[in-house]
This record gives C-alpha cells, structure tokens and sequence, in this order.
C-alpha cells in the first residue's frame, strides 16, 4: 500500500514539475518573440513564476491527507531533531517527569478515596439511600424495615440492598485462625443488586434473612479460597469461625470481587446472623435493633431499574418513605440519594478538600518550577538551532509549519514525560501503601480515564509552559537576524529568561513560605495549654484482641488499685479524634431540649492524675457506677446558666435505648478535646472497660509494673507506653506531616530554581562572550563584567522576591485555619526566606559570572 | 508572500473559471488571460495559480488533460466541468452583492 501511494505522489510531482516546466518556457518564448535577450527572459519568467518549491510543496498539501502524514513527518524529524540532543531530552524528560509525577501521584490517590465508583458492572445506577438528616437523626434515619419497606414496594429499583461491615479473624473450624479480614452482613439479595456472580456454590437465599433463626451461612471471596483454602473444590459445605462464631459457606464470589470499599472485603454473611453471639447462641436484642424502625441501618442502596433516573426514584422514595413512618409515627423528612463516590457520600471528606486542594497547588507549583526550568533549556537551544529553521524558511516551509515542528518536538518530550510519571507515581503509591500495610482492594490504585485524562492535560501543561515561549521566540525568526548576529542576544529571548526567573523565585518563596509557617504552627502549639499536665504524664494503650474475653479487662482496674502513684484508666486518650456523642436533656424536659455533649469515660482519678481542676462537688463515687456523671464547666453553664449543677438529673435520650437518668456529681474544668485548642463541653462518667491507662509516673518500672498486672489478668491484652506529649504530638500529625511536605517541596523547588538560574547564567555569558570581549578589550574590569553580567538578574530578582512575598501572604490566608491561632504574618521569617533565596540566586550566577571575567578578548574577537 | 494577499481568499479561483467559461486553456495561457483581461492590474504570483488549480481539480470544479501548446510544447489543459459552472454563478452573484455593498459604504463616506 505504502509503496502505491508513494508511487502516485512521485508520478504526480513529476507531473507538476513537467507543467510548471511549461508554463516558464512558454513564458521566456514570449518575452524573447518580444526582443528580450534569452538570458535576461529566463530571469524573468522565473522570477514572475515565484518561489516554485513553495508551490509545488503547496499544490502536494492539497492532495495529502494533511493532518495525518504532515504530521506523522514532523514526529519522525522530531523524534531524530531529539535524538540528536540525548543530554537535552534526557535533563528535560527527568524533570518534566518528576514534576507530572508528583501531581499524578496525588490525582491518583484522591481519585481512588474520592472519586471512584463502586467496583461493579454499571456502578452509575447504583444510589446509595440514606433518611434526610433532622433534628433527632443528624445523620439521618432509615432503618433495616423502612428498606424492607422500599424492597418490596418500590418500582424504580430492581434490587434494593442493606449492608453492614465488620471485621476480625476468620479461622478453620478447628480453631486455627488463618486470616483477619473485612466482611459485611448483607441482605440475601446483596450480590444480585450489585451485579456480581458466585463462582461456586450458590448465592443466598431469601429464606437466609431469618428474623427468628439466623442461618449461619457466609460466602467467601475468590481471594480468601485461594489464598487460604488452597481453592479447594469441596469448600462449600465447610464450617469455618469467624470472630469465633460457626458459619457454614456455601459460595465463593467471582474472581475479582473484593466488595465496595477502599480497603478489601473477603467475606459476606445475611444481615440476620449479626445477632448470632458467643457460643452460637441469638441475641434477641440485636435481632429487635434489626426490626426497630428507630434504628439506623448504615448502608442502603439500589440498583436504578433500566431508563428511571435518579430523580424520579428518590420522589418514589419519598412518597413510600413518608407512608412507612406515618405508619409506626416517625417525622417523615423524606431521603437523599447518592451516587457511589465516596466523595458524594462522604461529608467529612468534602470538608478535608480544601486541605488537598492546597497540597494539590503545592505540588503544581513544582510541576510549573521543572516546567519553566525546561522552557529556559529550551530557549537556550533555540539560539543553537536559529539557522536550522531559518534554512527551512528558505526551504518554503511555512510559519505555521515550523511552529507545528516544534510544538510536536515538545509534545512529544512532555507526553513520554507524562505516561513515565503516570507509572512512577502510580508503582510509588503501590510500594508506599503496601508499605503502610493497607489491605487496600487489589483495583485501588487502577488508573482509570480520568487519571489518564488528568496526565493528558497535566503533560500538555507542561509542553505549554516548557515550549511556548521557544516556540513563538524561533518562528518569528527571519533570514536576516539568523546568520549574521549569532551571538548578539535579543531583547525578546532576555525579557522571557528574566520571567522565568521571576517566577521560579515567587514559586519558591511561596512554598518555603508555607513550609515555615507549618513549623512554626507545630512549635506554637505545642506551647498552648491544653487544660491538663502534659510533662511526666504517661499512657498504656491496651490493644485487646479478638481473643481477650471483654470481662477480663474490667479486672484491670482492680488489679491496679494498689499501686502507687494511683493509675487512672479511660476509654480514650486524652486528645482523640474519635468521638461518641450522647443526649441528655434535663429531667422533664421535651425530647426536643437534648443536647450533645462529647462523651468520655475515665475512672475517678482520671482528673486528678492530669491535674484537672474539680470545680464544684466530688468525682466518681465507686459504688454508685454509671448513675453519676461528672460535667464539664461549659457543659454545666449549658444545663443550668444560673444554678447549681451539683444533685440536679440529667436524663439520657437515645433512640433504641432505655431512657436513664444521671446525678450531676461534678463540674471540672474544661480542657482541650478533640484538638489542641477546641474545647467542647464533655460528659464525663465511670469507665468500666478501660482501653488507656494513665500515671504520673513515666519511670520504665512503672510502665513494667503496669504491663506484669495487665498481663496477669488480661492475657493476649497488648501493651503499647508512651509519653502524653507524643499523644499531643500525634493530635499535630497532618500538620506535621503538612509541614515536613512543605519543606521537601520547597527544598526541590529552592535546587530547581537554583539549577535552572545557573545554566541560564552560563548560557548568558556563553551568549554574550563576544560582547564582552570587546568590553574588556576596551578597558573594562572584571569587577564592571561581573556588574554587567549581574545586572541582568536584578530586576527579575527582586520582582520575584516581591511577588512571592505577596503569594505567600495570600497563601497563608489559606492556612490560617490549620495554625492554632498562630499569626500568620512575621515579617522576619519572609525576610529570612528572602535573603536565602536572594543568596541562592546570586550563587547560581556568581560562578558563570567569573567565568565572564576569564574572557579572553584576543581570542574572543579572533574567532569572529 | 505578500502577493497573495494582494486578492482576497477565492478571488484567484473565480477569475479561473471565469476565464475558462470560454474554452479550455493551460496554466500560462490562463494566467495571461487573466493579465490582459484585468488590463495588467491583477498581480499575482504566476506559480500561485497551481496550487489553485489544484484545489479546483479536487474540488471537481475543472477537469484536465494533457495536450499540446501553440507552440507544439506538451501542457496540462484545464477545463471547466457542470459543478465548476455552478460554482462560478454562485461565487459571482455573492461577490457582486459584496461589491455593491462595499460601493454603497464608500460612496456614503466621501459625500
């Protein structure tokens, strides 16, 4: 085929030559008939034809498939244009690279955790059902009925299914256990709705959601039967423990299928059998939670029937919602529907963007540093490679052409950079969670079309910023500026360096900016009082297996009473994220009064122990239990504005529980919670199973002591010590990990902006040698050489250095919410940063600035 | 380069098939035709008439043929096809109209 085609353009060119051939010697026939010697008619003809290769390239382009061969030869001229310059591609590639890299690595992670959809066929037409959120249910309400309601009433979904997780150790029926895994309790029809079959065996069926006699009945994943029963063709029918409970499996799930969330699910069972407690028996309890319309099931979802959308099924939904709640009087706000990206569903997740959205400008910033690093490369290389192009005017080659040669030669640098850094970034975050131990789905990291359109744009950026300028520099090179002045450097090339420069500078500045102020926030946190003794204090975190039966920890406390300084024991840490909240509402109050406070549960020297102040009456009473509650100072002002606290009831409110009733026992002071400087009002009660230890005394004996009666009472209890100040440290950990990326960022970008200024600056001096020369031979000093060589950078210098102080103030705007109070503006620090950048940058032209004093002006001139 | 923009984009192409309504002629004495019938005040590139020729003949507007000159010399005979014809009218009745409206805006602006 080729060879035809090739054949049919020779014979059509010849064809053009032959006419275009006529059409001259026609006219020379004329002009000489008219008395015009031969000679001079020939010059004629010719000239009034014009440029006849021009013509015949142009008359060619008619015929050819333009867009395809025209460009299928500029890409074989640019890949041997590039392979000539190995250095060139290689510095250019590795930083292009470097910079897509970091930006995929993070694209990749948040698409993963935000943007994915569920791992089964047609996850579009799965929405996740959740009640609208009121007053009472903050979360919303839909309960394992109402969905029960849904399933059999609802047209618009094929399926709707219920799911809970879990998770703990699954072992052979003998007892030896073979693997900790995730599972979910699932409705029968679970696998159906998503769309997944069951390789072996058989899926659930409906008579397995038994309300009165759970079956205890699990499905497996391909993985688990691989990995850990060897595929072992008889496994159904195999009685395995899971969490020590029997179950019988009776499938395995296709290959593949790993459930629906970030990290893997090896194990599905019905919903029913989460009431199957210790010892194979039924709680009756958890199987009325599973039929209380009160009670929240965490996860709905449907499968949209084919052709009904979104909108129509939740109206659907809401019309059946507000007929089941009227019927067991429940407020009837109605549902929401969601889409299966974590990101819709997720409202903690929306709330941490803007903290990605920042790291995402950091790193882009060092993706644009590597960028203008690449497009200074290639304006030096442009001035080496002005008589080449401009040989191919000459040649007939339009401007749009050679500017499409170009474009393509830095296209195809900055997509080879592209797809390196997509595997780069993507085998990186591989090797780091696997690493971390995550037990993420084998599909986590996949990249998907948006990850492949994100390096696409990512890498056309990067040929954008890197070949722009070099681009519009070189086409609007002409015949007369190439040849002669090859070392006279031109307004334009010099206007351009000193931009990049500049915003090397600010991007830097900006990044060392918020790197410092990070570090420091860390530093003035650690200052803030938290309310509590911090110095000395030390906690034993008691890590209780699956396998520590529940009452042994409760002897715990019992077994510590007797040692000295005293031990206090709480379910949490004294500055954790985690949280339980509880209602309570003063006695006789409407439902409607409650309040949440924060719960912690500690033992009764807990306050003393920290040094928390007891402001009004006593702490706990040993005797009494739970019945007494002590407050916090801001959760007493909030019951009782005027009065006092001490004896007055407060009743607990919950949805599916008993209500109770609690005496206010005491007020202490309120100290910081969940962060170092967030103080919320905490109910305060008797603990009774103990999850962290606390004690004055952070000797090695102490903590030993603590491990041998922990040990002695709690077997397989694991014991992990240390100092409070390392549980504060922990509660500064993103802003830690925050700065520590800060500070590597701006490290890069302070080496990159380095770099690049040096090569700029040698390439200056390379470029002005001649000029210099001449100075010199007229008497000028080095000292005036170095100034004139200098001179160059300062503008671009200290415009960077400004309007990275201006970035970076704006930028610290941003951050003011991860500071702790701390003020953001020090003019010191922006100083600091200032000076280094500004010596970084006389470093880098320093050296190229004393080779120009080396010049040797007879040799210089000599080689004109 | 700066003959082409002496016409504006078309120009060259109508004045073709203008010419070659008559009888069908090759490139220099189309060219020429072109010259006298515009009493020389049509500059143009001679060469950029192939490319244009080219683009007619894709567009099937001219049909060509080798033959022999006047002066016995082998050349490329171009002729005007049916479609060729149409377009002709088309592209001539919107330049008339174009041209009348340039002619009435120059006409306000000097009274």
């Amino acid at each position: 085929m080729t060879w035809l085609r090739l054949f049919r353009r020779k014979h059509a060119d010849a064809e053009l030559r032959r006419e275009m051939d006529a059409h001259v010697a026609e006219h020379v026939d004329a002009l000489v008939e008219r008395g015009v010697a031969p000679h001079v008619a020939r010059g004629l003809a010719a000239r009034a034809f014009g440029n006849r290769t021009r013509y015949l390239e142009e008359s060619r382009e008619v015929w050819r498939a333009r867009w395809t061969e025209g460009i299928a030869q500029d890409v074989r001229f640019a890949a041997r244009a590039l392979r000539g310059q190995p250095l060139f591609c290689l510095n250019a590639v590795a930083l292009l690279t470097f910079g897509i890299g970091l930006v995929t690595a993070l694209l990749c992670y948040m698409n993963a955790t935000m943007l994915r959809q569920w791992p089964v066929p047609d996850p579009s037409s799965i929405r996740l059902i959740r009640g609208k959120p009121t007053e009472e249910h903050r979360f919303g309400l839909l309960s394992n009925l109402e969905a029960q309601y849904f399933r059999s009433r609802a047209r618009s979904f094929t399926h709707i299914a219920v799911f809970v997780p879990g998770g703990g150790p699954v072992a052979l029926e003998s007892g030896v256990p073979v693997a900790d895994v995730f599972y979910n309790f699932v409705t029968p029809n679970y696998f159906q709705a998503l769309g997944i079959d069951i390789a072996v065996g058989r899926g659930f069926l409906p008579e397995e959601e038994d309300y009165v006699a759970p079956k205890a009945v699990a499905i497996i994943s391909d993985h688990l039967w691989r990995r850990y029963f060897n595929a072992d063709p008889t496994i159904v029918g195999r009685v395995i423990r899971v969490r020590d409970k029997l179950r019988t499996i009776v499938g395995v799930a296709e290959p593949g299928f790993s459930d629906v969330h970030g990290t893997r699910g090896d194990l599905w069972m019905p919903l029913t059998t989460m009431a199957i407690s210790f010892g194979d028996g039924v709680d009756k309890t958890q199987l009325a939670r599973l039929n209380d319309p009160r009670q929240s099931s965490p996860h709905v979802f449907g499968r949209l029937a084919p052709g009904v959308d979104a909108r129509a099924a939740q109206a659907e939904l809401d019309v059946l919602s507000s007929q089941f709640r009227r019927s067991v009087g429940l407020e009837t706000p109605g549902v929401l529907l969601f889409d299966t990206r974590p990101l819709s569903t997720n409202p903690s997740m929306r709330s941490g963007l803007p903290t990605w959205g920042l790291m995402f400008g950091a790193l882009f910033m060092v993706l644009l540093l590597a960028c203008a690093n690449v497009g200074n490369m290639n304006l030096a290389r442009a001035l080496t490679r002005q008589q080449e192009i401009a040989m191919r005017v000459c040649l007939g080659a339009s401007r749009w052409r050679v500017a499409r040669q170009l474009l393509i030669e830095s296209l195809m640098l900055s997509l080879a950079a592209g797809a390196l850094g997509l595997y780069l970034a993507v085998t990186a975050l591989r090797v780091l969670l696997e690493t971390a131990g995550a037990s993420r789905r084998p599909d986590f990291l996949e990249a998907d079309a948006l990850v492949f359109g994100g390096v696409f744009i990512l890498s056309l950026v990067a040929c954008v910023f890197s070949g722009l300028a070099p681009m519009l520099r070189l086409t609007r090179l002409s015949l007369a500026t190439s040849g002669t002045d090859r070392f006279t450097s031109t307004a334009g090339t010099g206007r351009l360096r000193a931009l990049f420069l500049a915003v090397q500078i600010a991007l830097t500045m900006v990044l060392l900016g918020g790197a410092t102020l990070l570090t420091r926030a860390v530093g003035h946190a650690m200052t803030l009082d938290p309310g509590f003794a911090v110095e000395g204090v030390q906690l034993t975190f008691l890590h209780a297996s699956i396998r520590t039966p529940k009452d042994a920890l409760r002897e715990i406390d019992r077994a510590l009473a007797t040692v000295e300084p005293p031990v206090a024991s709480a379910m949490f840490e004294p500055i954790t994220k985690g949280r339980t909240e509880i209602a309570l509402r003063r006695i006789g109050e409407p439902r409607e009064k409650r309040r949440f406070l924060l719960s912690r549960p500690v033992s009764a020297n807990y306050f003393d122990t920290l040094g928390i102040r007891v402001l009004l009456g006593r702490t706990f009473n040993a005797d009494r239990g739970q019945q007494e509650i002590v407050l916090s100072e801001s959760a007493a002002r909030a019951f009782w504005p005027n009065e006092n606290p001490i004896g007055q009831v407060l009743t607990r409110t919950e949805t599916g529980v008993r209500e109770e009733s609690h005496e206010v026992v005491g007020v202490v002071a309120d100290v910081a919670t969940t962060t170092l400087t967030e103080v919320e009002p905490v109910v305060y009660w008797e603990t009774d199973v103990p999850r962290v230890l606390l004690t004055r005394d952070g000797s090695r004996a102490m903590s030993d002591r603590i491990g041998a009666a922990v040990r002695a009472v709690a077997p397989g209890v694991e014991i992990v010590t240390q100092p409070l100040e390392h549980n504060l440290r922990d509660s500064l950990k993103n802003l830690v990990a925050g700065g520590r990326l800060a500070w590597s960022l701006g490290g890069l970008a302070l080496l990159l902006a380095t770099l690049g200024a040096f090569a700029v600056f040698t390439y200056v001096v390379e470029e002005r040698r001649r000029e210099i020369g001449v100075r010199m031979a007229l008497g000028a000093g080095s000292q005036q050489v170095v100034r004139l060589v200098l001179a160059g950078i300062r503008t671009p210098v200290l415009g960077g250095l400004l309007v990275g102080t201006l970035a970076s103030i704006g930028g610290a705007r941003l951050l003011r919410s991860a500071l702790y109070g701390l003020n953001p503006f020090d003019p010191i620090a922006y100083l600091q940063i200032a000076g280094l950048l500004a010596v970084a940058a006389a470093a880098a032209t320093w050296i190229p600035a004393r080779r120009a004093t080396r010049i040797d002006p007879a040799i210089t001139l000599r080689a004109e | 380069m700066t003959d082409r923009h002496d016409l504006f984009p078309g120009a060259l192409e109508m004045m073709v098939l203008q010419t070659l309504r008559v009888r069908p002629l090759h490139g220099y004495a189309l060219m020429q035709a072109i010259k006298r019938a515009s009493d020389d005040l049509v500059h143009v590139e001679e060469g950029s008439l192939y490319p244009a020729l080219q683009r007619m003949l894709k567009a099937g507007w001219v049909s060509a043929e080798w033959g022999l000159s006047e002066s016995r010399r082998q050349v490329r005979l171009y002729k005007l096809t049916a479609k060729g014809r149409k377009q002709l009218q088309r592209k001539v009745a919107a330049f008339e109209r174009l041209l009348a409206g340039i002619t009435k805006v120059l006409r306000l602006a000097q009274s």
